[in-house]
């Protein structure tokens, strides 16, 4: 087993989420999947909250989700990014990057 | 999240849960398949994946965000476990349902002619600003005059505005046939105290209100109906009586105070005027915003201080007291309302102990139930919820049914109400509703609570074997024992009220009339009481005469007021060449005007002397009849025909006492006869009157002919005095019979109640009966045993519900004539009808215990 990857911070999940979907369609799992990957196995998300996040943000208005068919021909709930999701994100990122450039700028400081 | 989507997604949980699960299941299996790929075993593969979900509890601590409203979901599934159990005893869950609803239905009846009559508002601008401001001399409430009105409207800074009325009935003629109209006479500004502007002209002018130039505002109804909302209808003359009134103005649309009026005019100067000993005014006040009315009031009591050092001669003792306005217009209906209330709420106490002894014993059926769903992972709450949502659920069942009974049943109620004021205030609202709805949950939350917290009790105890005697049934007994007590208390509460006013009733009607009510015609008629007192005594004369010819008619006569309909004038006499007693000296004597036709045609037996002679003019001796009591009092030794009495006065006028009759009853109350003179019409002014005849066959048709021929300005009411005299038992019949029905209901609810007890006593105890039969016991002992319990309840039921009789009863005096509220009968009666009861509930049971066979007692369980 690997040695503990870092959880995924409170709150950033859905930023997450949102971005992973802005490239396409994805399953859960294939969402969890990718941030995994693209993180370099830096992050990952714990399973069993991805769902509830996902529905509510499902419920919020961000997302929608249709049935389809798995690579692996099983049903599988697909979720992808509606104009509102786009809007959300983007501001997301902004909060994100004014959180780590003042993060940064303090531990510099000192 | 909006409140459409939270109820949405509780409705759907089902769907949305499957979605879930199908997706994870998904989800797992796809990491199942990676990790077996990367070379775990099967077991590894899954463990892994399990635990990359997280702690389970965190998984459902996150989905509560989504399944918002869980509780709901909950209760929606208890409901629908709730409903699929009663369903499996339709019986029980009937019984309690059909009782519910008859106590919710009579409380949600009575309870809206309660909000309509004595607590919703009148229909007037800022009614929390109006107040009745009733005078008080040495306590006795007395009506207003015009100069103290002034005085309370000059003085008293916190008065907007203060206005007097009465009430007068007039004959509106020159409208085609002669009507009866209602009019409020007022003295100042009624649209002041109302608050309102009319809808169709304007309201008064000064002058106009001084009564010095006549003016006429019709009520929204009357125009309506009799002017056909005619909106030509301003500048018109009414002929009121014997004057004209122009019509200036038409009132809004549903104004309702005070109520029963179809024109509002002025007082006449004349009345306006009249003294400071005058009393016949009632009295409104508005008070000026920003006043509390205790600061009024502490204002009106200074005011009235000085009133009585001013006016020492005819203010001594005043008081004024500003009332709430439903308070004041409703004073006479408010305590029988408030009696029928508790009845009902009685009845609706009744049901509801009756309905936790059915779950009582239910619950103890459903121990082993309980039980196994404690065994089975049930949390205790979660039992005690289920029984709640089931109590409640029976509460709601029994509360809309109870509505619709409301519904179906207040028309007649209202019907069968006598003379209750606001009539049109009552209805079955959205605020009954919600208050009925709102009772019915208390009492679900009542009624279940004990039987819940039984549940859990014995659920507890960890044996899932039934058949154990356990603790907790012998105690559950005791609560029901208790409950059966308190549901025969309560009956026999309602059992006593209704003896005493079953007696009252009785003794009204048994106690003797003094005439014979049977084929008696009456022709009623109102003249204005600015009449000359020449021309109506020439009226009498006329249509007596007339009325006499008519043929089918034996004797006619008239009369100032129908017997049992109360007195008319009263006052003190002297007997010529006798110094009374202080005693008598200061008895009130009833006095009426009649004629010589009277006696006969009532029926009424001429004692002594001979009957009142016609006199045509003022001139000629004047004649009196008097009552068997007054005789008896004033002239113990006999011989009172031939003496001579007059009515105190500075000039008494003599009256030669010519004759003695039976007593008549004045009023439904009277107990006691009291003195009574008889005067011609002639010689006691009084312009309603009553024509009496007793008659073969049904002569009315020729009677009204002939009134119309002979007084075709006048209005008259054709009836019987049987129709006319039962009003007067009316009132108390119906109340007897509502009182009736409510107090059966309690007792067959009470019955239900105690033989359902007894029945499951007897149940529980065959085992115990059977070994005592096995023993030699024989069958008549098992059945006294069985019986005795039966009265122990009983028994402690009546001696709680007889004090609790006495401490409630003391509300009925008001109600009751003739006996006291510490009847011996009423309760004695009470008592043997709830025994007979009880003997009826307690035979079935206990004659099955007394036939159980031995060994099928000790095979039970």
């Amino acid at each position: 087993m690997p040695a503990a990857k870092t959880d995924i911070l409170q709150g950033t999940l859905t930023l997450l989420v949102l971005k992973t979907l802005s490239r396409g369609p994805a399953h859960g799992y294939a969402i969890t999947q990718h941030i995994q990957m693209v993180s370099n196995d830096q992050l990952r998300v714990e399973e069993g909250s991805l769902y509830p996040a996902l529905h509510r943000m499902e419920q919020e208005g961000w997302l929608r989700s249709e049935w389809a068919i798995s690579e692996s021909k099983r049903r599988a709930r697909v979720y992808s990014l509606t104009p509102d999701g786009r809007k959300k994100l983007q501001d997301e990122q902004q909060n994100w990057t004014r959180l780590t450039t003042g993060v940064a700028d303090v531990l510099s400081f000192a | 999240m909006n409140w459409i989507q939270r109820l949405w997604t509780t409705l759907f949980a089902g769907r949305r849960e499957r979605r879930i699960l199908e997706e994870l299941a998904f989800h797992l299996d796809e990491r199942i398949a990676a990790n077996l790929e990367a070379g775990m075993t099967p077991a590894e593969a899954r463990y892994d994946a399990e635990k990359r979900f997280g702690a389970r509890s965190r998984l459902r601590e996150e989905t509560r965000d989504v399944s918002v409203l869980e509780w709901a979901d909950t209760l929606l599934r208890d409901i629908r476990l709730s409903c699929r159990s009663l369903r499996r005893h339709p019986g029980i869950a009937a019984t309690i349902i059909v009782s519910l609803a008859i106590g919710m239905g009579a409380n949600s009846a009575i309870f809206s002619v309660v909000d309509g009559v004595l607590l919703k508002p009148f229909h007037i601008v800022d009614p929390g600003r109006v107040f009745a401001l009733e005078e008080f001399r040495n306590g006795v409430s007395h009506n207003g005059s015009p100069a103290r009105l002034a005085d309370w409207a000059r003085h008293a800074s916190s008065l907007e505005a203060v206005c007097g009325f009465y009430g007068e009935g007039l004959t509106m003629t020159g409208q085609g046939t002669p009507e009866r109209v209602r009019t409020w006479r007022t003295i100042g500004d009624p649209l002041a105290i109302l608050g309102v502007h009319p809808v169709l002209g304007r309201g008064f002018t000064p002058r106009e209100l001084q009564g010095l130039e006549s003016a006429a505002l019709l009520d929204h109804a009357f125009w309506s109906s009799r002017f056909a909302a005619d909106p030509q209808i301003l500048g018109k003359a009414l002929t009121l009586g014997t004057r004209s009134f122009t019509i200036v103005g038409v009132l809004p649309e549903g104004t309702d105070y005070p109520g029963d009026t179809d024109i509002v005019i002025p007082a006449s100067a004349e009345v306006q005027n009249s003294g400071r000993r005058a009393s016949f005014l009632s009295q409104v006040a508005r008070l000026k915003p920003g006043f509390a009315a205790s600061a009024a009031q502490a204002e009106l009591s200074t005011i009235a201080g000085r009133l009585r050092m001013l006016y020492a001669a005819t203010d001594s003792g005043l008081e004024a007291r500003l009332v709430p306005l439903t308070e004041s217009a409703t004073r006479e209906a408010r305590q029988p309302l408030l009696i029928l209330l508790c009845t009902v709420g009685f009845v609706l106490l009744i049901a509801c102990v009756n309905t936790a002894s059915l779950l009582l014993s239910r619950a103890s059926e459903r121990g082993r139930e309980s039980r196994v769903r404690v065994a089975l992972g049930a949390g205790t709450g979660s039992l005690i919820r289920l029984y709640l949502v089931e109590s409640l659920v029976l509460a709601a069942a029994g509360g809309l049914l109870g509505l619709a009974l409301a519904a179906l049943s207040l028309d007649t109620l209202i019907r069968l109400l006598p003379d209750l004021p606001r009539l049109t205030a009552i209805h079955l609202d959205l605020r009954v509703a919600g208050i009925t709805l709102a009772v019915a949950l208390f009492c679900g939350l009542l009624f279940g609570l004990v039987p819940a917290l039984q549940a859990a009790r014995s659920a507890s105890q960890t044996d899932l074997a039934d058949g154990v005697r356990s603790s907790a049934g012998v105690h559950r007994l005791w609560s029901r024992r208790l409950l059966v007590v308190s549901q025969i208390a309560l009956s026999a509460i309602l059992l006593v009220g209704v003896g005493l006013l079953a007696k009252s009733l009785l003794l009204m009607l048994r106690t003797p009339l003094g005439f014979e009510p049977a084929q008696v015609t009456t022709v009623q008629v109102n003249l204005p009481w600015d009449t000359d007192s020449a021309k109506l005594a020439a009226f009498y004369d006329r249509t007596l005469e007339a009325l006499s010819a008519v043929p089918g008619v034996r004797t006619a006569g008239v009369i100032d007021r129908l017997p049992l309909r109360g007195g008319t004038q009263t006052g003190r006499i002297e007997v010529r060449g006798l110094t009374l007693s202080p005693d008598l000296a200061a008895r009130t004597v009833s006095y009426r005007g009649t004629s010589e036709g009277y006696f006969a045609a009532l029926g009424i037996p001429l004692q002594a002397g001979r009957l009142l002679r016609k006199r045509a003019s003022e001139q000629g001796p004047r004649e009196v009849m008097i009552n068997d009591t007054l005789a008896r009092q004033f002239f113990p030794d006999g011989g009172a025909v031939g003496r001579y009495i007059a009515f105190k006065s500075s000039t008494p006028v003599w009256y030669e006492v010519v004759g003695v009759v039976g007593n008549t009853r004045q009023s439904p109350s009277q107990t006691t006869p009291i003195p009574e003179a008889f005067l011609l019409m002639r010689d006691v002014y009084w312009p309603m009157a009553n024509f009496v005849l007793r008659t073969d066959g049904n002569v009315d048709p020729a009677i009204r002919a002939v009134m119309a021929r002979t007084n075709p300005d006048q209005v008259f009411r054709i009836s019987t005095l049987d129709r006319e005299l039962s009003g007067t038992v009316r009132e108390p019949e119906v109340r007897l019979w509502l009182m009736g029905a409510f107090a059966f209901t309690a007792l067959l609810l009470a019955a239900i109640g105690m033989y359902g007890l007894l029945a499951s006593d007897v149940t529980q105890r065959t085992q115990e009966i059977g070994i005592r039969m096995a023993l030699g016991a024989d069958p008549a002992s098992i059945l006294k045993a069985t019986g005795r319990r039966a009265f122990e309840l009983v028994g402690a039921g009546l001696v709680i519900g007889g004090l609790g009789a006495i401490a409630f009863t003391r509300y009925l005096s008001s109600l009751l004539y003739i006996v006291t509220t510490r009847d011996v009968a009423a309760f004695a009666g009470a008592a043997v009808t709830l025994l007979i009861v009880a003997a009826f509930a307690a035979y079935f049971p206990a004659r099955r215990a007394a036939t159980i066979a031995p060994v099928i007692a000790l095979r039970h369980e």
